[in-house]
């Protein structure tokens, strides 16, 4: 009964009713006239857009580092840029896509990277525009938690950050203890918490442990060890977003049993 | 996020109106709906969702778009209607702002013949906000309790009272 009355509660906002259509007339009036969204002012350094002007070209190595600290772009006028990360097949692809203010075909367009963990941006690659301003790159494989910054005219985009998943593995040591570990090169984890969760009746996650992932004796593995007396728990490790980033995002471990 | 919410803000932020026009196209009916489901009338649900979508647009700006929209958005609601609520125990709004036992309307309201609706709506307050919330907003207990300000073995008592209530309140109705 409990969850047939469940599954009707979930299924029930399919029959909401909609908005009066005079209504959203008049709100949407009120969302036209609200001033323009700015952006929050990002900073980045004059010798960094010089030094990247200046190595230009597709692919150019360390010599084109380019440091980010100082100075500031504005919204209005700056190109754009999405990332697509899909799968095909076993691998993952990203896909880089944008636009420029301007709808000319053949400009250029440049495509800084940034490798997370370090301050300094370099030049990936660039492009040309075609018809109406629009820009893509060739797919590459997606393996990095890697920021792209699309720049067009001295004038930059807001970045696409993409994350490469950490993985957080359950590495049993007896019966009622476990290890929690993670490999990541890109941050260290020391004191960054985990937490070991159990499911309960109603199929929610809750914390019953939480312990500080410490450096394992592999360069990049951390690990943490929790215990379970209790038998029979249903349970997960968990990193939250707050210990995964920025490199990572949040992330479970498979399901496991305490005996 | 969805590429094309990705899209949408940028040129929002480019100043594109039609950018603008077409996200709040897209999240207006939601917002409404989320609204509606916390406060069981049209009218006040106008109120919360434009409250809520003027906030989100005014803010755009500082939105971080790595992040999907739609829980921004259902999150700016859900506080503006929690104010409500803490406006409510101060006194500050009639006593049946969140009143669950609310009249439909109109014949554009829920189908005051729905057992499911008539039942939800005749839960205590505190119950009611629990399981809308908990059904009808996607939100886990642990959330709630966080929104609520309330020990997550409060939120999980009450949806689960609400949720033996409203058994009870629909069987009753079936003999």
């Amino acid at each position: 009964m409990s969850s047939d009355l469940e599954r009707r509660l979930k299924e029930f906002p399919a029959e909401f009713p909609r908005p009066a259509e005079r209504v959203t007339e008049r709100v949407a009036d009120q969302v036209r006239k609200l001033p323009p969204p700015r952006r929050p002012r990002r900073r980045w350094s004059t010798v960094a857009l010089v030094a990247a002007t200046l190595a230009g070209g597709t692919f150019v190595g360390l010599a084109s580092i380019a440091t980010a600290t100082d100075s500031s772009t504005s919204a209005v006028g700056d190109p754009v840029i999405s990332a697509r990360v899909y799968k095909d097949g076993p691998s993952t692809y990203v896909e880089l896509t944008g636009r420029i203010p301007s709808s000319d075909a053949g400009e250029r367009v440049q495509i800084l990277e940034r490798t997370c963990g370090t301050r300094e941006f370099r030049i990936a690659s660039d492009t040309q525009t075609v018809a109406g301003g629009f820009w893509s790159l060739a797919p590459v494989f997606f393996y990095d938690s890697v920021t792209y910054v699309a720049r067009w005219n001295g004038r930059l985009s807001d970045e696409a950050v993409l994350r490469a998943p950490i993985y957080l593995l359950p590495f049993p040591l007896g019966k009622k203890k476990w290890r929690l570990q993670v490999n990541t090169r890109y941050q260290t984890m020391t004191g960054r918490p985990v937490i070991l969760q159990r499911r309960t009746a109603s199929g929610d996650w809750v914390q019953i442990r939480r312990a500080k992932l410490r450096p394992l004796a592999t360069f990049g593995m951390y690990g943490a060890v929790v215990s379970v007396k209790q038998r029979g728990l249903t349970l997960r490790g968990f990193l939250p977003q707050s210990s995964a980033r920025p490199c990572h995002d949040a992330e479970v471990t498979m399901v496991f049993r305490s005996q | 996020m969805t590429f094309d919410d990705a899209a949408l803000i940028a040129g929002a932020r480019q100043g594109s109106a039609e950018a603008v026009d077409a996200l709040y196209r897209r999240y207006w009916p939601i917002a409404w709906q989320w609204a509606y489901a916390l406060t069981g009338h049209r009218q006040r649900a106008d109120d919360l969702a434009q409250d809520a979508v003027l906030s989100a647009f005014a803010s755009l700006g500082r939105f971080d778009v790595e992040r999907p929209f739609r829980p921004w958005l259902k999150r700016i609601l859900l506080n503006r209607s929690i104010d409500e609520l803490r406006r409510l125990r101060r006194g500050e709004l009639p006593v049946d702002w969140f009143d669950d036992r609310l009249r439909p309307n109109g014949e554009e309201e829920l189908r005051a013949s729905d057992e499911l609706v008539a039942a939800v709506r005749a839960l205590p307050p505190a119950r009611r906000i629990v399981i809308v919330l908990h059904y009808w907003l996607d939100l886990p207990v642990d959330e709630i309790a966080a929104l609520l300000s309330v020990p997550y073995g409060t939120a999980a008592s009450r949806l689960s009272r609400g949720l033996a209530e409203l058994r009870l309140c629909l069987e009753n109705e079936r003999v």
